[in-house]
């Protein structure tokens, strides 16, 4: 970081770059990029129990930041095979609007049990895949193992900027060959992996503080100081895990059982974790919310901006690897006149 | 038949990329949702046009028009919230420690956040019991009480259609009710439930819309 001074610093010129410079990748949550507005060299936390969909969340960050405004990232995938992640791409991919004429419903279950019909799968062949891979407007996304760095936290730099030299070697478009993204899926996994290969893995998860220092030394030292923005998976703990269904089961409100659910020390390693974090969301998914096709977000921490520790619901289709702002239509009069006729026929 | 706006995927697709849940996917939980009311209803119901009922605690009269009013609020407001339908003689269980699951009306009104609450059908024999009813009606109210105006739960209230001999039998219970500012609603219109002193001195009962 340049030494700056008020005395001789360029007022005039900064002024001048207000407003130009990318606000950088964004959530693709409304009310969290309201309140976040970009994350350009951000470590961004995402924290949840399992099953509440951070990883399908993290791939649609992925994936939006790609499609919609050309970002490339790098999502480390610690609990899945990278070839199923990629599937999972593709059949977030065949949602995009280009592609409502063709009247396909593909889902994750279709492809993954390959239960799809021959049409749906020339469909994805000729169709979907061909777009999303050489789309020259879209970012690269690649999916990594533990291997691809060496099961070593200082690997990852070296990944990153060879997967980067890999983007020039192939020919991609100038502004594709740079990586905007790291996506760590979950960085208490890659603690214990990165523990047992610098020999402190007796207790790996102690070493999630230094693995959460690391990733943020990354963000601004990145690259020769280019920087990244950092999106870490994370779990939380156990007593909060206790203290959200009890809030759940007594709440006193039943409209505001899901208010308020996590705080700052609900997250592992909280300290390091909050302390390192420039944003800092919590999700959280049941059976009830699941059927309902919701997700609760809380953004417990915004350092440049507000935070959100009620929460809201957004919608959430892990069958077609979605999870976005929550959109519904609306019971009509005229609906519920025509529904009341189908109950009373049944 | 296929939905025409989904194609039966059960969601559109915005030209932002975003995805919306169709009305069609919300047809079947609606019907779901809806079915445990079927057993308010009389084989007659399809020739029923649903009452305009408001939103907020109220109480109905039992009738097809009335019930089929309450389907159409419970699909406008309270879905997806779970409702539970419960009757005075749960809220006298759970009161006198004898549920199975609830020891506690308290615990009785936070099992769900909407309660349907069936006095559809008064036992005139155990009406006439006053030491019975001081029972009920301790319990019922209290039960009310917690959920409309502690938890600020929903709740609906399905009265026997003899709403005349269920006052007289129950005037406390009405006292009690309306002292929380439930009304019920009965043909084509909301009135209050009688105040005791009220009913003594012959006080207002008016109809009002």
């Amino acid at each position: 970081m340049a030494i700056e001074v008020v005395q001789e610093f360029d007022y005039l010129t900064a002024f001048e770059n207000l407003g130009k410079n990318a606000v950088g990748p964004m959530m693709y949550i409304e009310r969290l990029d309201e309140k976040v507005r970009g994350m350009p060299k951000r470590m961004v936390v995402i924290a949840g129990f399992s099953g509440s969909l951070k990883t399908t969340y993290a791939l649609n960050l992925a994936y939006n930041n790609a499609v919609g405004l050309g970002y490339s990232s790098c999502f480390i995938s610690l609990e899945m095979e990278p070839e199923e992640q990629m599937l999972r791409l593709a059949v977030r991919h065949a949602q995009h609007p280009s592609f409502r004429k063709y009247n396909f419903k593909i889902t994750v279950n279709k492809v993954l049990l390959n239960t799809w019909s021959k049409e749906e799968r020339d469909f994805m062949e000729q169709i979907v895949v061909p777009d999303l891979q050489r789309n020259p407007g879209y970012g690269r996304i690649h999916v990594t193992g533990p291997s691809d760095f060496q099961y070593s936290i200082a690997g990852i730099e070296c990944m990153l900027l060879a997967l980067e030299n890999h983007a020039v070697e192939v020919g991609a478009p100038g502004l594709r060959q740079t990586i905007d993204i790291l996506i760590v899926d979950y960085v208490q996994l890659l603690a214990k992996y990165a523990g047992f290969a610098n020999g402190s893995g007796s207790d790996p998860y102690r070493f999630t503080g230094e693995v959460f220092t690391y990733l943020r030394r990354l963000t601004t030292t990145y690259a020769k100081e280019r920087g990244i923005t950092v999106v870490a998976l994370s779990q939380l703990n156990r007593a909060s895990y206790t203290a959200a269904k009890d809030r759940i089961r007594n709440a006193r409100i039943p409209g505001e059982r899901y208010d308020n659910l996590f705080d700052a020390t609900s997250f592992a390693e909280s300290s390091a974790i909050m302390s390192d974090a420039d944003v800092a969301v919590a999700l959280y998914s049941d059976d009830e919310l699941k059927k309902q096709l919701k997700v609760r977000i809380q953004l417990l921490k915004n350092r440049r901006g507000e935070s959100d520790e009620k929460g809201f619901d957004a919608l959430a289709m892990p069958e077609v690897a979605y999870v976005g702002d929550w959109q519904n239509d609306t019971a009509t009069d005229d609906y519920i006149g025509e529904l009341l006729s189908d109950v009373l026929v049944d | 038949m296929t939905c025409t706006k989904c194609e039966g995927r059960g969601y559109t697709i915005e030209e932002s990329g975003k995805l919306r849940i169709c009305i069609c996917a919300l047809r079947e939980r609606h019907k779901t949702y809806l079915e445990p009311m079927k057993a308010f209803l009389s084989p007659y119901a399809k020739s029923a046009t649903p009452a305009e009922l408001r939103e907020g605690p109220q109480a109905i009269v039992k009738s097809d028009a009335a019930v089929l009013g309450l389907m159409k609020t419970m699909v406008k407001t309270w879905y997806p919230e779970p409702y539970v339908i419960t009757t005075m003689e749960a809220c006298n269980e759970a009161g006198f420690q004898r549920h199975a699951e609830f020891k506690s009306v308290s615990e009785l009104a936070g099992s769900s956040g909407a309660f349907v609450l069936d006095l559809s059908f008064m036992n005139k024999m155990r009406a006439r019991n006053a030491g019975l009813k001081e029972g009920d009606s301790m319990y019922l109210v209290e039960f009310v009480h917690e959920v409309v105006a502690r938890r600020k739960g929903r709740l609906a209230i399905v009265l026997d259609p003899r709403v005349g001999t269920f006052m007289t039998a129950y005037a406390d219970v009405c006292d009690g009710l309306a002292e929380l500012g439930i009304e019920y609603f009965e043909g084509t219109a909301y009135r209050r439930f009688a105040r005791i002193a009220e009913s003594e001195d012959g006080g207002d009962n008016g109809w009002y819309k």
